[in-house]
């Protein structure tokens, strides 16, 4: 078990080291990075200035060493715009996003999951058919287009909930439910393919034969065996939020990690969005890590592949 | 793939083929490859007087501009054909470089294994790690507007989900006979590559083609959402949106029918794929 530990922690680290890498090239592969970090009408002087006070004039190799090593004491550099460390501007609107995330989350597992099992219940029922066609139009529509169909229904036609920006649970619902619709699908396939899999198995068929009513095989025993890969997806679709939330903060207004990324990029503050990439980047390869580890816990046989 | 020959092959092939969802893919390319000549405005000529124009089935629409006209009085209807063609032309384009380069990392790796998988895989989870929409959105902003730098950016995005997929199919494709008899008749490595692993790893690339195509018009569309895509006045189905969402009160239909264009060409590409998965797939064929 340590040694799969040790190994899965290793993988980690290095595939954590190729994204560093990355994201320092991010700023480079249009050749001089001071070009895209100041305004283009800046003087040749301007730009002097600039690539000294940016360390930008010392081999890429230095330049990198450099970072490397301030990531390793907490510091993910300075925004341009800003003028204040990276880190602090990224955890100042970081609490916004895991709001909007977690009722995402939870509104489409709740919503995905009941109708996974519902589907699963009855395969070729209505609700089944139902549950297909809405996990494939989940599936098919644009994020943003979803929000704007939401703000057009409720906020302009209905006039029950409002158009945008924070202020209450009120403010959460909508942006919540346009975050949530993507996952709400692949929670809803998820679910039906996973109890699917599991009624088919000899001891769901035994629990039948010996009698129990249909709500204890399917809740007590068939639930809890198919729910090991639907804690994977919660996991992984909590960090994925955290990444997708661009979109639905762009059309919602909501003042996160999303909003403040693309808001970077429109204002060239490049220090910003390579800080914003790596930590979500951390936190997806970590929580994957941390499932991996818990799987092989309960599933000895994966740790001896 | 297709058994048996010329027409007889073909209705063989195409047999249980979606109906509704292959209609709508064959409008959809048949805009895309004629629309741009066949419709009756310039989609980006302003017509100020004619702005605003709501559908045909609301008062006050025209028989001349069916689905009503935009801020700047072009035409809708006209705007969402020629957009067709950049959807596609973009989606296309992104899937086969992203897949092409997916399918080179997957052989390579797969085939070859040792440091030289381990390194590739783990630039594949690298890449796979990275918040998409994100590093798109950065890379866009950093190499500028514009069809191509689209295209580039998604085929950047898109190779590592290609590279997972194929390279489980060559690790499952390397341990079988007729590898090992090819190995020891002689065959070279890029002789066993070309004519017996090409072949077979064929139909994955199809389906996950077909599968992709859907995703990476999303993609496109909210780049372009984004301000990050195609730039204006372009008629990019996702742009459209993005300019229709100001006049959502008083001019919903800018919004709301390009989003229309972009979900019904996805659910065509997503049961086409489904349908080309089951038909494709022989654990699937034998059980039929």
């Amino acid at each position: 078990m340590q040694r799969y530990i040790l190994k899965r922690l290793a993988q980690t680290l290095v595939t954590i080291w190729i994204v560093t890498v990355v994201v320092f090239m991010l700023t480079r592969i249009t050749g001089d990075p001071v070009d895209l970090l100041l305004n283009p009408m800046a003087s040749e002087e301007d730009r002097a200035v600039a690539r000294k006070a940016w360390g930008l004039d010392r081999p890429a190799y230095i330049q990198y060493w450099r970072y490397i090593s301030g990531l390793m004491r907490g510091d993910f550099g300075t925004s341009i715009y800003w003028g204040e460390p990276n880190l602090k501007i990224f955890l100042e609107r970081f609490g916004a996003t895991v709001q909007l995330a977690t009722f995402a989350l939870l509104v489409s597992a709740i919503t995905g999951i009941t109708i996974g099992v519902l589907s699963a219940r009855a395969p070729g029922g209505k609700i089944d058919t139902f549950g297909r066609a809405w996990a494939l139009a989940g599936q098919s529509m644009p994020t943003f287009w979803v929000g704007i169909m939401l703000i057009l229904i409720f906020a302009v036609t209905l006039r029950i909930l409002p158009t945008s920006g924070t202020g209450g649970f009120r403010h959460l619902i909508l942006p919540g439910f346009t975050l949530g619709w993507y996952s709400m699908a692949a929670f809803t396939r998820l679910t039906r393919s996973s109890m699917l899999n599991v009624l088919d198995s000899e001891y769901i068929k035994m629990c039948r034969i010996k009698g129990l009513p249909e709500r204890m095989v399917i809740w007590k025993h068939a639930a809890k065996n198919a729910s090991l890969p639907i804690l994977t997806l919660l996991g992984v679709q909590f960090v994925q939020f955290l990444s997708g939330s661009l979109v639905t903060e762009t059309v919602f207004a909501w003042p996160g990690v999303g909003r403040l990324a693309v808001w970077s990029v429109y204002n060239r503050d490049y220090p910003v969005v390579q800080t914003i990439v790596l930590i979500v980047s951390s936190g997806y390869l970590f929580v994957n890590l941390f499932i991996d580890i818990l799987y092989a816990y309960i599933d000895p046989r994966i740790r001896y592949e | 793939m297709f058994e048996g020959r010329g027409m007889g092959g073909l209705k063989e092939a195409l047999k249980g083929i979606p109906l509704i969802p292959a209609t709508i893919l064959v409008m959809v390319v048949a805009a895309g490859l004629l629309g741009p000549s066949v419709v009756p405005y310039d989609p980006v000529e302003t017509n100020l007087p004619d702005s605003f124009l709501p559908p045909i089935w609301k008062e006050g629409g025209r028989m001349t501009h069916p689905l009503g006209t935009d801020q700047f009085g072009r035409d809708v209807l006209s705007r969402l054909v020629v957009g067709a063609r950049i959807s596609l032309l973009v989606g296309c384009m992104a899937v086969f470089f992203s897949g092409f380069f997916g399918t080179v990392v997957a052989i390579t790796s797969g085939y070859l294994g040792g440091s030289v998988d381990a390194f590739l895989m783990r630039m594949t989870d690298a890449m796979l790690s990275m918040p998409y929409l994100l590093i798109g959105v950065a890379l866009a902003g950093i190499m500028g507007p514009g069809l191509i730098n689209l295209v580039i950016v998604l085929a950047v995005l898109g190779w590592a989900s290609y590279a997972r997929v194929i390279r489980s199919e060559v690790l499952r494709l390397k341990t079988q006979e007729f590898i090992a008899l090819a190995r020891i008749a002689g065959c070279s490595t890029v002789r066993i590559l070309w004519k017996h692993i090409f072949p077979n790893i064929a139909n994955t690339m199809i389906v996950l083609g077909t599968l992709q195509l859907g995703i990476t018009i999303i993609l496109a569309a909210s780049l372009s959402f984004l301000g990050m895509g195609v730039p204006p006045p372009t008629p990019e189905w996702g742009l459209m949106v993005a300019e229709g969402r100001e006049y959502l009160s008083t001019a919903w239909w800018l919004a709301t029918l390009p989003g229309t264009c972009i979900l019904l060409t996805c659910l065509a590409a997503n049961l086409l794929g489904d349908w080309l998965r089951l038909r494709l797939d022989p654990k699937y064929r034998q059980r039929a």
